[in-house]
């Protein structure tokens, strides 16, 4: 199994070198030095304290919205709404923040339950949409994205605003409902925990509960999982309310422990967490531990870029190609891991594929 | 409501959905042979950037929409490598090109036109909408139907082109088959990569030529992001059509119908709904539209959409 | 194109699947014009390999091809067909929705539609056939179907015609009618390959006959004046023993575990598929039900074990597992009744198995509750499945490899040792032995007797094998257009004509 594993990750550098040359590249067409420009990017996302702070804060709601798109993928689930996902969840915290104060032992965990709840229902549409009406789940989710984020929009310019701010956004939450920083000194905050044990809680639901072993099976093969005993629709619909519950934290982190407000419109992040979990996800081999580290890199990538913009007035987006690349690069890699583990299998391991033909062999 | 008002809110109408249709017409045409591509996202954005960027450089409108539509279509032709030669999964595909683009035309922008100092239509050769002469000064009729663009009745002829080709052609009928039946089709003969590169470089091109309608003809200015939105309910009005050419046009003016309710709005002080009721209305309606569609026709979608070809290769 | 060059000639072909899977191992293959030659051997002895070859559908790893005596290499089917090769697969390569006619255009290069159907006439007036061409492929039998696939070459002007196992979907009457059309075939000067592992139909139709065993070709024989025998041997290599059904049973007094009343079952189209059903298994019996593809079986098997689409409905009548009533259950829901029935479907290498998940998980499939509620006990299943691989004799690398990198019969291997373990008291198997050797058939059989025996197990085996039927079943039930006749024979043992009769719908 060492040999599999190891095969990923060479091919997974190699990818990433691959795509850091052909941003190289058109960094030079842009007319910046791309050496000075990954410098920058390093500094501005490891050079410092802040640095690693502004990553991590980055890292934490790609890694939330990374596992509800691995249990949906997992699951043959194409859910791409987890930016409608996100800003439900976000409304839902907000509500509970605002309208509820209380003591802040009950109040963070309501307002986070709000979260995953309302992030769970919003993707449970598309999920009854697919599991009883037949509609294509890609397409209700893409569709659902825009809902909430004018529906957020509305709710921070319009009723739930509050006029005594500068910028058009609603009342601060209370420090009840505020997620703590770790530090005086930086923005990271403790949803750093949460995401930390929402990875393990994925890990053991796709490894070792029977919930994650069906859910797996309907992944693979849905005829194969109607003979498995399988209650399709019932799961297709569950599988959803667990997915978008995540991307509703990822809401929820987002208002409690960055802005302390839901804003007006989109947040202001350099892009779509919502996609990039999808990104996440996928260069994490759809795994939660592969999806937890993919986020750290996508948040370095994210908090350096918007460094560089400090130097070189660029559009926050302008990151989104090394991200698209990467996300190509992820499922082109299939095309030649084997070939580096044969590789590998024939300078390394050479002795231990021998033994292990002598069992293979057969039929 | 008076009938200027009305005139108007028709026009829209259509000009707000020729775009969608062009790119629900390509699409549509893909999906029939299988490919989904949510790349055209961007291909759009790559699309508004070319026709902006080419028409401000050669003050041709022309030139700069036929670069648009070549562009488009070498970022179709990539993907089709991807997804047709590789066998990569279309989704994740799909989305990856939409990033990649997103951020390339950011890049090149700037390049363009170092802090996004865009120029607006005074510097750019857009095109000048004059309409069909003497048609366009009948009363009501004229006004709705006959002071568009050429583009527009370009798009009505590429539907029916298309219906054609698919229905009354061998090409079509290939195209079919591979959409029916993958494995069936190459088992005999039918080039299925052929077939299936032809109709997602097609589809990016009317991505280019629906981009380029949306910065040179309707907005005549350029922004990023201004091709937002459209993508997606491109993709709502193909189901809502049922993959078919003339209906995909009905349905792309349906959502054109409800964006231009957003200006109705605004226009008509009475009407006291909030602006973002009426910008997420469109996606509301998809999702009832997309509703409505699956008990109807749900069995209608080509049974190969999104699915990779990997030919058989088993003892 | 002289007469004197061979239609076909292959020379050391080999061909490695995976690592060490020798599909082909340096074989010569050659085919004349105006001559039927059968390619014989079990399944898995590498035939369709060899054929998938020829059609360009996979690629050699060593050896020559060549067509009419030119040296030929062909990287797609599309390179084959050009190169005058026809090729009727075993599963159609067929566009059930469009229409006959549609289908036939779509091979040729011809592009005027009107010039296809008057060629499509010629075609049928010159082979004497006789088929609907505005047909959609999907309302034709299977027999048409195949006719159609034949058509289409035909059209095309294909000399050279290939057919994968043809005669597994037909039955009695229409084996023999395509039979002789072959010989006619042949004699109007095409080159035709048939494959199979029937010796009666090899004996038949072989001007020559070429033996392939484990990826090697063993013997190349004339037709005539060959021994069933002699074959026999040279395709199984060692002798092995039928293994055939013991003594009379006495069922009478045995409970009935599963009870059929009256069963109707109506489709989208709001057509019968099954029509006033009626049939009862008893404790420790094998009841078999054959018949020929298309005649309800499907939608039988589905609404007993839950698995039906949604688009078939129950109409009338009762189905009872363990006196339990299950009618209209899901599989899902008959667990929730906490009764379980073991299941062993059609394609079971396609939908008995996830292929994208492991060996292990694969034996857990379906019998969840075996191995806990919430957490999955992995320990008492990794025991159970070291048990299960020893017991079945599944060769795998290793518990965690992905089932997708398993042979076929490894599969189906992994579905048996599951079903057939999990020891419920109803096994509902459905045409099993595609895809199995002759190995692995007989030690399929043996398990299933035993199971009866020592296991009271109730069987269900639907099928149209009849020699698997015929060697197992304490008795059988036929079922032709949704209708399930019991089967009474003259004397009391079965009847090939008998039975291919009822299947065909003569009474």
């Amino acid at each position: 199994m060492g040999r599999k594993l190891l095969s990923e990750l060479i091919s997974t550098l190699i990818i990433i070198i691959i795509v850091m040359i052909a941003a190289s590249l058109l960094f030079m067409l842009a007319g910046i030095n791309p050496i000075e420009a990954i410098r920058l990017i390093i500094y501005g996302a490891l050079g410092r304290t802040r640095g690693i702070s502004e990553s991590l804060i980055r890292a934490i709601p790609i890694t939330l919205i990374g596992l509800s798109v691995t249990i949906a993928f997992r699951a043959g689930l194409w859910n791409v709404g987890g930016q409608g996902q996100f800003y439900a969840g976000a409304i839902g915290a907000s509500f509970i923040a605002l309208f509820f104060p209380m003591t802040r032992i009950i109040h963070l965990p309501l307002l986070f339950i709000a979260a995953f709840i309302t992030g769970g229902i919003y993707a449970g549409i598309a999920g009854f949409l697919r599991a009883y009406m037949r509609v294509n789940e890609i397409l209700s989710t893409l569709m659902l994205n825009f809902i909430t984020l004018w529906l957020t929009q509305y709710l921070a310019t319009g009723p739930w605003s509050d006029p005594g701010r500068i910028i058009v956004a609603t009342a601060f939450f209370p420090d009840s409902a505020r997620l703590n920083r770790l530090h005086d000194t930086v923005r990271v905050h403790q949803g750093l925990y949460l995401a930390l044990l929402c990875v393990g809680i994925v890990f053991v639901i796709l490894n070792y509960t029977v919930y994650g072993q069906k859910l797996k099976v309907l992944g693979a093969n849905l005829t194969a999982a109607k003979y498995a005993k399988i209650n399709i629709k019932k799961k297709i619909v569950t599988i959803f309310l667990l997915s978008g519950g995540f991307a509703g934290l990822a809401g929820a982190v987002e208002v409690s422990g960055v802005y302390y407000c839901l804003r007006n419109g989109a947040f202001p992040i350099e892009a779509g967490y919502g996609f990039i979990g999808i990104g996440a996800a996928l260069m994490g081999m759809l795994t939660p531990v592969g999806t937890l580290i993919s986020a750290v890199f996508f948040g370095i990538l994210i908090a350096g870029s918007s460094y560089l913009k400090t130097v070189v007035d660029l559009h926050g987006h302008t990151v989104n190609f090394i991200i698209g690349l990467l996300i190509i690069g992820m499922v082109a890699r299939h095309l030649f891991r084997p070939k580096i583990q044969k590789f590998l299998d024939k300078v390394l391991f050479g002795k231990k594929e021998l033994t292990e033909r002598g069992t293979s062999s057969g039929s | 409501m008076d009938l200027n008002l009305f005139i108007s809110l028709l026009v829209r109408t259509i000009s707000l959905g020729t775009p969608i249709a062009l790119v629900g017409l390509g699409e549509g045409f893909s999906q029939k042979a299988g490919p989904l591509n949510l790349g055209i996202i961007g291909y759009l954005s790559l699309g508004a950037y070319v026709s902006w960027v080419m028409a401000y450089r050669l003050q041709n409108p022309w030139i700069a929409t036929i670069m648009a539509m070549l562009a488009a279509g070498l970022l179709a032709a990539f993907v089709a490598f991807l997804v047709v030669t590789l066998n990569l999964s279309q989704i994740v595909v799909g989305v990856g090109v939409a990033f990649f683009a997103e951020g390339l035309v950011c890049l090149l922008t700037f390049i363009a036109w170092p802090n996004y100092l865009i120029p607006t239509s005074f510097n750019v050769g857009v095109f000048r909408t004059a309409g069909i002469p003497i048609l366009r000064e009948i009363p009501f009729i004229g006004e709705v139907l006959f002071g568009h663009h050429l583009f527009v009745y370009l798009m009505v002829g590429i539907a029916f082109l298309l219906h054609y080709i698919v229905n009354k052609t061998k090409f079509g009928l290939k195209l079919r088959a591979v959409g029916e039946s993958t494995a069936a089709s190459d088992a005999m003969g039918i080039n299925v990569a052929r077939i299936r590169y032809i109709v997602i470089i097609v589809s990016g091109m009317l991505c280019g030529l629906a981009a380029s309608y949306m910065t040179l003809v309707r907005a005549r200015a350029y922004v990023l992001g201004i091709t937002g939105g459209v993508g997606f309910l491109a993709l709502a009005a193909i189901v809502l059509g049922a993959w078919k050419s003339p209906r995909i046009v009905l349905a792309a003016l349906l959502f054109g119908f409800v964006r231009s309710l957003h200006f109705l709005g605004q226009a008509q002080r009475w009407i006291n709904i909030p602006s973002e009721v009426w910008q997420m209305l469109p996606y509301i309606v998809a999702i009832i539209v997309l509703m409505i569609s699956s008990i109807r026709i749900g069995a209608e979608a080509p049974p190969e959409l999104a699915r990779t070809y990997i030919r058989e290769d088993e003892a | 194109m002289s007469t004197s060059a061979l239609a076909i000639e292959m020379r050391q072909i080999r061909k490695v699947y995976g690592r060490d899977v020798v599909a082909n191992d340096g074989i010569d293959f050659d085919v004349k014009f105006g001559e039927v030659h059968c390619l014989l051997g079990e399944n898995g002895a590498g035939k369709s390999t060899l054929m998938k070859i020829l059609f360009g559908l996979v690629q050699a790893d060593e050896g020559e091809i060549f067509i009419n005596g030119n040296p030929v290499k062909f990287l797609s089917p599309s390179d084959a067909i050009n190169g005058g090769i026809g090729m009727v697969h075993q599963q159609f390569k067929l566009v059930p929705s469009l229409t006959v006619l549609e289908n036939i255009a779509l091979g040729l290069n011809e592009k005027k539609l009107g010039k296809i159907e008057s060629e499509f006439g010629r075609v049928c007036l010159e082979y004497d056939v006789d088929i609907d061409k505005n047909k959609k492929v999907k309302d034709l039998p299977a027999h048409e179907q195949q006719l159609v696939e034949i058509l289409k070459l035909l059209c095309l002007g294909q000399k050279i015609l290939i057919f994968d196992e043809p005669t597994s979907i037909l039955v009695g009457e229409q084996i023999q009618q395509l039979l002789k059309r072959l010989k006619e075939w042949a004699k109007m000067g095409h080159a035709v390959v048939f494959i199979s592992h029937k010796m009666n139909e090899v004996l038949e139709v072989g001007d020559r006959i070429s033996v392939l065993r484990n990826g090697k070709k063993v013997a190349c024989v004339e037709g005539d004046g060959i021994e069933r025998d002699k074959l026999i041997e040279l395709m199984v290599g060692e002798d092995f023993k039928e293994y055939k059904r013991g003594e009379e049973k006495d069922l009478s007094s045995a409970e009935k575990i599963l009870q059929v009343d009256n069963l109707s079952v109506k489709n989208q189209e709001n057509k019968f598929v099954l029509e006033d059903v009626s049939f009862s298994v008893r404790e420790g019996e094998i009841f078999g039900i054959a018949g020929i593809q298309g005649n309800g079986q499907d939608a039988l098997v589905e609404v007993i074990t839950g698995t039906n689409p949604e688009s078939i409905r129950i109409t009338d009548g009762k189905i009872e597992l363990e006196g339990i009533n299950i009618t209209g259950f899901t599989s899902s829901k008959i667990e929730s009744k906490k009764i379980d029935l073991g299941y062993i479907p059609p394609k079971a290498k396609d939908i008995g198995v996830a292929t994208t998940l492991s060996v292990k998980e694969n034996l857990l499939l379906r019998g969840w509750s075996q191995y806990g509620n919430v957490f999955v006990n992995w320990r008492k299943l990794y025991k159970r499945a070291d048990e299960l691989i020893e017991k079945y004799n599944i060769s795998v690398p290793s518990k965690e490899a992905n089932v997708s990198t398993l042979s076929g019969g490894n599969r189906i291997k992994i579905i048996l040792a599951r079903e057939l373990s999990r020891q419920t008291k109803l096994l509902v198997i459905f045409d099993p032995c595609t895809g199995l050797d002759v190995k692995s058939i007989e030690f399929f059989k043996k398990n299933l007797l035993e199971l009866a025996k020592n296991n009271n197990t109730a069987i269900l085996l639907v099928s149209n094998d009849l020699d698997l039927l015929f060697d197992v079943c304490d008795s059988l039930g036929v079922i032709f257009r949704g209708k399930v006749l019991p089967y009474q024979s003259s004397d009391g043992s079965f009847k090939m004509d008998e039975i291919t009769n009822m299947m065909t719908g003569g009474e």
